[in-house]
């Protein structure tokens, strides 16, 4: 009896099942924060902005990923990430009067082949959410050609599952343009 | 074919010099040797007779009649590329003020102050930079001594476009309506200097904005405050620096501290922008409530909630820099449709311009629920189509 009860408390106080990342909720937020005015101490104070996208005007230069969890992820390990972008014009399509009507994405858009970053990323556990640090969100953009625009990125996070088994979810970003 | 507005019109400098005790365009003007009636520069040439013959006066005066042609009026204005309306009347009284109170030095470079004054004129006008409502380099005293006062007071009304007017002509008087006060901009003037001249696009360096960072006096001082100032997009051309900077002063007089957000980089691609390449456009967040100290400042917010957003405040942030600039504005999204309607309505009843490239000045575009998006003129001057276009 005694033996059975060690068996199945291995897994439960160790990583498994315990740990359940809820991917949907993902979401970046600012690593190095800006200053915001507080108009209740009236002073400018850090604060870090969270994003579910990257839109023109409010393009943050380092964001940390992060996942909300439930149980136990104190084992939980994630080898690297790799962030694709998907380049077309910085141009928005159709005219200005369509601009307010419709995505604006250019269809039949890739993504690169190569990452244009791959991050093996420092991890934090803090009230129920995995933090994975730190990821360039700007210099993507800057270092695209001339008159070239990222539409999309593609995160690719390569995770140990259950077992120890390799994993990779992918989570994709919009960065709209904007005039 | 129309006459250019009324409010177009730039009066010229008046008989005997300025006289800041006087309403610009109350005061009296020298013709040159005719009478002169005609609002400006017209398409068709009515109006450009009499002016071709003070021309003529004019550039004998200043020794220039064998540098140019003598063609018509109009070929003239088309050859040296001078637009065909001014600023408004309060405007030009205010500039009028202003080279009264600080005259530009004349007589540089060993030339007589004839020639340099007549230089100045002919090198602006010669490089398209003659906008119409910028200030000419006039010494009050040159005009005030009367040694040139025939020949420069035709020339500059040639080039500077027009008649005085009567009160009536140019509509309500300063006290009746809104618009930039001549107080304003000497104000304006003594702690920024003179409004640099548009450049065509991407034809001069950008200059970077000065940041108040996080000092809360600084920014109640200066009237703004930059957010997202680490990516650096924060670099415009010398006028759109001083169109943002200006605004600010006159937001601080009233307690307002704008966020300003992305004008462009300073060489290459400016992020996340189809525009804001050339440090001709800035985004603005929108204004929130007064508070009881008297204070609204930028916040995160958008349109939808009001329990960040004030409408009145945001409107008072957008007239700023219509009021600085307002022939150089090109567009204004923000999508509040209440808020649009004010802004065009300021800017016909003020101004007196409806429509810029066929559309309203103020309008709706995708995302721009948040913040607010000023665009100035990408060439140097107003086309002649526009300004005939916003005098409809």
């Amino acid at each position: 009896m005694t033996f059975g009860i060690l068996l199945l408390g291995t897994p439960i106080s160790s990583y498994g099942a315990a740990c359940s990342l809820d991917w949907s909720k993902l979401y970046f937020k600012n690593f190095e924060g800006d200053f915001e005015y507080n108009p209740q101490t009236k002073k400018m104070e850090k604060y870090y902005e969270e994003y579910h996208q990257f839109k023109g005007g409010n393009i943050p230069v380092i964001v940390t990923i992060n996942i909300p969890f439930k149980g136990d992820c104190s084992d939980f390990k994630i080898s690297e990430v790799s962030v694709f972008r998907k380049i077309g014009k910085q141009e928005l399509p159709g005219g200005e009067e369509e601009h307010s009507k419709h995505a604006l994405e250019p269809n039949n858009l890739k993504y690169e082949d190569v990452p244009f970053q791959t991050v093996k990323p420092i991890i934090k556990r803090t009230k129920g959410e995995v933090v994975l640090e730190k990821f360039e969100v700007l210099k993507g953009l800057e270092t695209l050609g001339k008159n070239q625009h990222a539409w999309k990125y593609r995160y690719e996070i390569y995770y140990k599952g259950e077992n120890g088994v390799d994993n990779k979810k992918v989570h994709e970003v919009d960065l709209p343009l904007v005039h | 074919m129309s006459p250019v507005s009324p409010v177009q019109n730039f009066g010229g400098i008046p008989q005997g010099g300025f006289d800041i005790t006087t309403p610009f365009y109350q005061q009296s003007y020298m013709m040159g040797s005719m009478g002169f009636t005609g609002r400006g520069f017209t398409n068709d040439g009515v109006n450009c007779l009499s002016v071709s013959n003070n021309l003529s006066t004019a550039m004998a005066g200043l020794g220039l009649s064998g540098s140019m042609p003598m063609t018509s009026c109009q070929q003239f204005a088309d050859d040296y590329n001078i637009p065909q309306a001014g600023p408004t009347i309060e405007r030009a009284n205010a500039l009028a003020k202003l080279r009264e109170a600080a005259p530009l030095p004349l007589g540089e470079g060993g030339k007589s102050q004839r020639d340099s004054i007549a230089g100045s004129i002919m090198e602006r006008a010669k490089l398209g930079q003659f906008d119409g409502y910028s200030p000419i380099t006039v010494d009050p005293n040159i005009v005030n001594n009367g040694r040139f006062l025939s020949g420069l007071d035709t020339t500059c009304r040639v080039f500077l476009d027009g008649d005085a007017g009567s009160e009536d002509e140019f509509g309500p008087t300063r006290d009746d309506q809104e618009g930039l006060s001549p107080e304003s901009l000497l104000a304006l003037t003594a702690e920024l200097g003179e409004q640099p001249l548009w450049r065509p696009a991407g034809s001069e360096r950008k200059v970077n904005l000065p940041n108040p960072k996080n000092d809360i006096d600084l920014q109640e001082k200066a009237g703004y405050y930059m957010y997202n100032y680490g990516d650096e997009i924060t670099y415009g051309t010398p006028r759109t620096i001083y169109n943002i900077q200006a605004a600010g002063k006159l937001l601080a007089e009233q307690g307002i501290v704008m966020g300003v957000g992305d004008i462009s980089k300073k060489t290459g691609n400016t992020p996340g922008h189809s525009e804001h390449k050339e440090g001709q456009d800035v985004d603005l967040r929108l204004v929130g409530k007064t508070g009881p100290d008297g204070k609204a400042r930028s916040a995160r917010c958008r349109v939808d909630n009001s329990s960040c957003y004030d409408r009145e405040n945001t409107f008072k942030m957008i007239k700023a820099f219509i009021d600085v600039d307002p022939y150089g504005i090109d567009k204004i999204f923000i999508n509040d449709s209440a808020l649009q309607g004010m802004v065009n309505t300021y800017l016909r009843e003020t101004y007196s311009i409806n429509r810029v490239n066929g559309s309203n000045v103020s309008r709706s575009c995708a995302g721009h629920a948040d913040h607010v998006h000023i665009s100035f003129k990408r060439h140097a001057n107003p086309t002649p189509d526009e300004m005939m276009e916003a005098a409809r």
